[in-house]
């Protein structure tokens, strides 16, 4: 019996697993990335916006895939805090606020005034619905922001009330479809352009909205969290865990081909 | 009268009503229409909002049914009673303190947080063992399928660039053609068969809410 047969395969793996997380995130290679186009192109959108448009952004983040758009999420707000847009954010999850408050920790919203310059509504359930009917009459879903205040004697307010009113709609941290509904209530409905922060596995569902312009940019995961880094010029954790990332992905190439290599064998005789 | 209620004629009148209702204003607009549509939109967000509370409390009623079961599994029954308490306990400290106060946070931060996370977490090791096991190039298929998620993979981490930089304008075409164009095919199917769904529904030909044998 051989040494992996005794300690079985799988704990092999798991302990790989382990050392190729661990390693990066003690010794950093600062491998250079590459920004996408995606990246580039939500970028210069967002550069691009002239002072005082308004943007809306739906915060759709949920505890337990965040991670992997999380560094995004932060970068676009970083930039979007320092441009000088108007800001109406509300939560389509329900750990959207508290997340959100974590963020915010990380992000510098400068001598904006709250209220004038951005504000903030609660999270409402519902999905693709609530969506729609934000997109309609923001009034008909919110009447009060997240401190309980009316939104009517909010400022900013005082001249928003349907997707018409918005230059873009941003989806922050979608990992389940938040993209696409901003893409069918908003921009095919109402002609709003939309970009976002979605995770990974989302990320190539939505490349055909990229390809026809209905979504004006976006990131990819964690990958992307970096690029959006070096696009604000602020690293944080995205170019930190595109380390972690190559390096797993090179343990999950190796152990495929290794895998395979072994089923071949066992296939054409080769091996017991 | 309780035939009507029993039947499937309210809610395909109801349906009916909605579709019509949302066509009109996307199709023709109008004040009119308009008015309707939104009135429309906002009921479904106050629906959806209400079966959120509905099926909160249908999971917490199954699992007290299941936990009180004499024939289920000791294990489950504590793991499913364990779920109630806790269910119950963050509801009530929510509805006390609010679900901004600092003791809501702290449980979200320092309970709900990590463990929901370490969940997703572990998935990880999973993937790894099945790229191990499952990824096996048996066929034609199977092994082009095999080929451009590894040269995705080797897009997708800044190393892959590193061993040689045409993996990220393989892997870049690979997403932005390939993948573009099976994922719009699949798009465009599934919208021609929810619209085909639809047409069913409307004209009563599929099985609906309140239909009875």
């Amino acid at each position: 019996m051989s040494i992996i047969q005794r300690i079985g395969y799988r704990k092999i793996i798991y302990l790989l697993v382990l050392i190729f997380t661990v390693t990066p995130m003690i010794y950093p290679f600062g491998l250079p990335v590459e920004v996408s186009t995606q990246s580039n192109d939500l970028f210069n959108y967002i550069e691009n916006l002239p002072a005082g448009s308004k943007v809306a952004i739906n915060f759709a983040a949920f505890a337990g895939m965040y991670p992997d758009s999380q560094a995004a999420t932060r970068a676009v707000l970083i930039h979007i805090m320092k441009r000088p847009l108007d800001i109406v954010l509300w939560h389509s999850g329900p750990d959207g606020p508290l997340l959100f408050d974590a963020e915010m920790e990380f992000v510098s919203v400068g001598d904006r005034v709250y209220g004038e310059d951005h504000v903030y509504l609660p999270y409402v359930g519902g999905g693709e619905a609530t969506m729609a009917a934000i997109a309609e009459n923001i009034r008909g879903v919110f009447s009060v922001d997240i401190d309980g205040t009316p939104i009517d004697n909010i400022p900013l307010m005082q001249n928003i009330n349907r997707a018409e009113d918005f230059d873009l709609i941003l989806v922050l941290a979608d990992c389940g479809g938040a993209t696409e509904w901003g893409v069918r209530q908003w921009n095919i409905a109402h002609g709003v352009s939309v970009g976002g922060t979605p995770c990974s596995i989302s990320y190539p569902d939505l490349l055909p909205f990229w390809k026809t312009g209905s979504i004006i940019g976006m990131t990819n995961g964690v990958r992307g969290g970096g690029e959006y880094e070096l696009l604000v010029k602020k690293p944080g954790p995205g170019l930190k865990n595109t380390d972690v990332m190559s390096s797993l992905h090179i343990l999950f190439i190796v152990l495929i081909v290794v895998g395979n290599i072994g089923d071949f064998m066992k296939r054409s005789g080769g091996g017991s | 009268m309780s035939d009507l209620f029993r039947s499937s004629r309210i809610p395909l009148i109801l349906i009916w009503v909605a579709v019509l209702i949302i066509f009109g204003d996307y199709f023709f607009g109008g004040v009119f229409n308009q008015a309707f549509s939104t009135l429309t939109v906002e009921w479904t967000v106050i629906i959806a909002n209400i079966a959120i509370i509905v099926g909160g409390i249908s999971i917490l009623l199954r699992s007290i049914m299941v936990s009180r079961r004499s024939s289920v599994d000791i294990v489950e029954r504590i793991m499913h009673g364990w779920q109630v308490v806790i269910a119950v306990f963050i509801f009530a400290i929510g509805t006390a303190f609010g679900t901004t106060s600092g003791t809501y946070n702290w449980l979200y931060t320092y309970i709900l947080l990590p463990s929901w996370r370490t969940v997703y977490t572990i998935i990880i090791f999973f993937m790894a063992t099945a790229s191990y096991r499952a990824f096996r190039a048996r066929s034609g298929p199977s092994f082009v399928m095999l080929i451009c998620g590894i040269l995705v993979l080797l897009r997708n981490a800044p190393i892959g660039m590193r061993i040689w930089p045409g993996f990220y304008s393989i892997g870049t075409w690979i997403l932005d053609v390939v993948n573009m164009s099976g994922g719009r095919a699949i798009m465009i199917g599934s919208v021609v068969g929810a619209v085909s769904l639809l047409i069913r529904i409307l004209l009563g030909k599929e099985k609906i809410l309140g239909e009875s044998e």
